[in-house]
């Protein structure tokens, strides 16, 4: 548990830190204008699917409500080479496992959503946000 | 006699020890294939196949989505694991809405090639690059030695990588992800699809397509595909660029034209 | 055996995130602005100045049937997209607009001429780009979707735009291949398609002054619209193309007249700087997304993997919803 939380601590001393510095927003379409910075999401859901593919990878999980009501959810990372980088490899989204995103909800309406940290069922948790996203655009203003 | 029998003699053994290619340059090379500067066959140009592979690979009689066709599968029907070709049925009755061709997704390989439209090669010494009209997506055919990318990848098209035997590119093909179809019947792979392609003139205009594909998810053992290739003869034929998956929004770009000034455009458009 | 390979590929990769990540920290802890040439990283290719490449005489390698040969991977050095006329302003994405100093210490407008640096709008088109950019973050209206989201072709010029793209040559053509899509440039003076064919990358034909590509580009349909500020152009617009190539090999400029009195006052420039990649430009995801190709024990190859932007895009290019 502990070396979970440090390896968190790491790599959000690390994502920190890279938002200072200036590097263009990364997503083909603008983060706001898809999904709203004020709907943030968080989803736990079973896989179904993933696509891994550019320029955006998704997962689509079934998040069961309380009532026992199941949404299927699609799920938007980034390009494959970006979360290879980060150490995600298609294989840590395998069909039937659990896995708990938190991102932001699509301005359709759907139940689309943008990930911007996902944590597997092993503990690893990873910051896969997009580069225009509000965490880094909050961090950039400062 | 013996004047006759020693020119016949001798005339044969030219024959024998002069290939074909070089009998052709000596008669003026109209047969001749194209080479690149290093002496390989050069492919460049456009390419299209003839007959209705893309409809089904398998042989078929008419139907009224596809018109026969005599398959270009060796031995006629690929040899399906038996869950496999459940999934194959489900498919076929599906096709009409299931076929990611139906929403211009990329074809893949070796679908490109017999997809229909045509293609335009490119060729250096480092790669052959495939621009397919259908989509317009391009495929790299690497032949400077290098291997496949290390790890798990998902690619539409596959990764690519090729060496010369003699005057034929055999081209390896793997890492490829499970989205597309092998036509519109249905006919599918997995991400385990292994793709072996031959390619070799028959003539200056006419290229030999052999795909041997192996999937063990898919198919009780590997199997063969065979087409030819065409080459575009007429004068001024060009690729035009095929990008069908923006007709669902193409009206709404950029600014609709009754939207714009009242004033009539000094061209008219057509 | 596969997995410790995998294993192996990981973790070379973290090191080079990691080693590009360090030495862009480095760089940002000394400077404010965009930054300057040979840093580290995406600060690389953000540059505040476009040099000048003048036009002449080609004196670097040549291809055999005498082409200059500028072969490769490339990238702009001003910026993205996101603005026209203000590459490193922020774009009207921004919902958290930054400080950025003052406009002289940052990249000039993309019009190079006029020398105001606007695009000479007619009044009725300046006031639709403004409602594109005005809609881009809410788009309740299909138009309002940019069309690069729905990974549409991002037109003959926004193409040098968007990512780090790869040139290659052949006797008779130019062929670019971008994120976005590709462009297949012949170089013939034979005549374009008809003009009832519009494409989102149009017609292109070519040829070489010396270190100066020049290509006249017809058939447009101007779909793409020229950035998230919501510039464009219509289907009557001509545009010539000049790329200059610096002699070094290692830089270009782009130069754009586009011509469409239906939408402009007069003709205007487009000019974007661009800067090879090569294989010791570190990754950073955006402009140089190659990778070292698996050729062990060899000169370092880099490539790129597969561009293709269609699949899978459902869920994008949706309009919001209503409030």
């Amino acid at each position: 548990m502990v070396r979970v939380l440090m390896r968190f601590q790491a790599a959000a001393l690390l994502a920190v830190a890279v938002l200072g510095l200036n590097l263009p927003a990364a997503a083909h379409h603008a983060f706001s204008a898809e999904f709203d910075s004020q709907k943030p999401v968080e989803l736990r859901g079973v896989i179904t699917k993933i696509q891994w593919t550019n320029p955006h990878s998704w997962i689509f999980v079934e998040v069961k409500d309380a009532s026992g009501a199941v949404t299927p959810w699609a799920v938007e990372f980034g390009a494959p080479y970006a979360l290879m980088q980060k150490g995600l490899r298609r294989t840590d989204f395998p069909i039937g496992v659990e896995v708990t995103v938190k991102g932001y909800r699509a301005k359709s309406g759907k139940a689309v959503a943008n990930a911007s940290r996902v944590l597997l069922a092993d503990g690893r948790d990873f910051y896969t946000g997009a580069q225009d996203s509000p965490e880094r655009q909050a961090a950039r203003a400062r | 006699m013996t004047r006759a029998f020693v020119l016949a003699s001798a005339m044969l053994f030219a024959l024998a020890v002069v290939s074909p290619n070089e009998r052709a340059t000596a008669q003026g090379d109209g047969n001749a294939i194209p080479r690149t500067s290093d002496g390989k066959p050069d492919f460049s140009g456009i390419w299209q196949t003839l007959g209705a592979a893309d409809y089904d690979l398998e042989p078929h009689a008419t139907r009224s989505d596809a018109p026969p066709g005599l398959g270009i599968v060796d031995g006629g029907e690929i040899p399906y694991l038996p869950a496999a070709l459940v999934q194959r049925k489900k498919n076929f009755a599906a096709r009409a809405t299931a076929d990611p061709r139906g929403k211009c997704f990329t074809l893949g390989t070796p679908r490109g090639i017999y997809g229909g439209e045509p293609f335009q090669i490119f060729q250096r010494p480092r790669d052959v690059t495939i621009v397919y009209q259908f989509g317009h997506p391009v495929r790299t055919i690497h032949t400077n030695g290098t291997q496949h990318p290390e790890g798990t990848l998902d690619f539409w098209l596959g990764d690519s990588r090729a060496r010369w035997e003699g005057d034929t590119l055999v081209v390896d093909v793997t890492q490829f992800n499970e989205e597309t179809w092998l036509d519109r019947s249905g006919n599918f792979h997995s991400d385990q699809l292994h793709v072996v392609e031959r390619w070799s003139y028959l003539d200056r205009n006419t290229i030999s397509y052999a795909a041997t594909l192996d999937d063990p998810k898919v198919y009780a053992r590997p199997w063969t595909l065979r087409v030819l290739l065409y080459r575009h003869l007429e004068p001024g034929f060009q690729l035009i660029e095929n990008y069908c998956y923006t007709l669902d929004y193409d009206e709404f770009y950029p600014v609709p034209v009754s939207e714009r000034t009242g004033q009539p455009s000094p061209q008219a458009a057509r | 055996m596969r997995r410790v390979i995998e294993r192996g590929v990981v973790a070379l990769f973290y090191r080079i995130w990691r080693a590009t990540v360090i030495g862009a920290l480095a760089v940002s802890a000394t400077t404010v602005a965009p930054t300057v040439v040979g840093a580290q990283g995406a600060a690389g290719f953000r540059e505040r100045t476009v040099p000048a490449i003048k036009a002449g005489e080609w004196t670097g390698a040549r291809l055999s049937d005498g082409q200059p040969d500028v072969q490769g991977h490339w990238s702009n050095t001003i910026g993205n997209h996101n603005n026209f006329t203000d590459p490193q302003g922020g774009g009207p994405d921004e919902e958290q607009p930054r400080q950025r100093g003052a406009r002289a210490d940052r990249a000039p407008s993309r019009v190079s001429d006029p020398v105001s640096g606007e695009v000479p709008f007619q009044p009725w088109a300046r006031a639709k780009a403004a409602e594109f950019a005005a809609h881009l973050s809410n788009p309740t209206r299909p138009e309002y979707v940019e069309p690069l989201a729905r990974c549409a072709p991002a037109g003959p010029t926004k193409s040098f735009m968007w990512h780090g793209y790869e040139i290659r040559q052949y006797p008779g053509y130019v062929v670019f291949l971008f994120d976005s899509g590709t462009r297949i440039i012949p170089l013939t003076t034979s005549a374009h398609l008809p003009a009832s064919i519009k494409l989102w990358n149009g017609d292109s034909r070519g040829h070489w002054e010396g270190n100066t590509l020049v290509v006249d580009v017809a058939n447009n349909n101007s779909k793409a619209r020229l950035a998230r500020t919501g510039e464009f152009a219509s289907e009557h617009v001509q545009i010539t193309e000049r790329y200059i190539f610096d002699a070094k090999g290692d830089r270009f400029t782009y130069e754009a007249v586009y011509t469409d009195p239906t939408v402009f006052t007069r003709p205007f420039t487009i000019t974007i700087p661009n800067k090879r990649i090569t294989a010791d430009t570190p990754q950073d995801g955006w402009n140089n997304t190659t990778f070292r190709a698996n050729a062990p024990g060899a000169e370092p190859i880099i490539e790129a993997w597969e561009r293709v932007c269609v699949e899978n895009n459902g869920p994008h290019g949706e309009i919001a919803a209503a409030p």
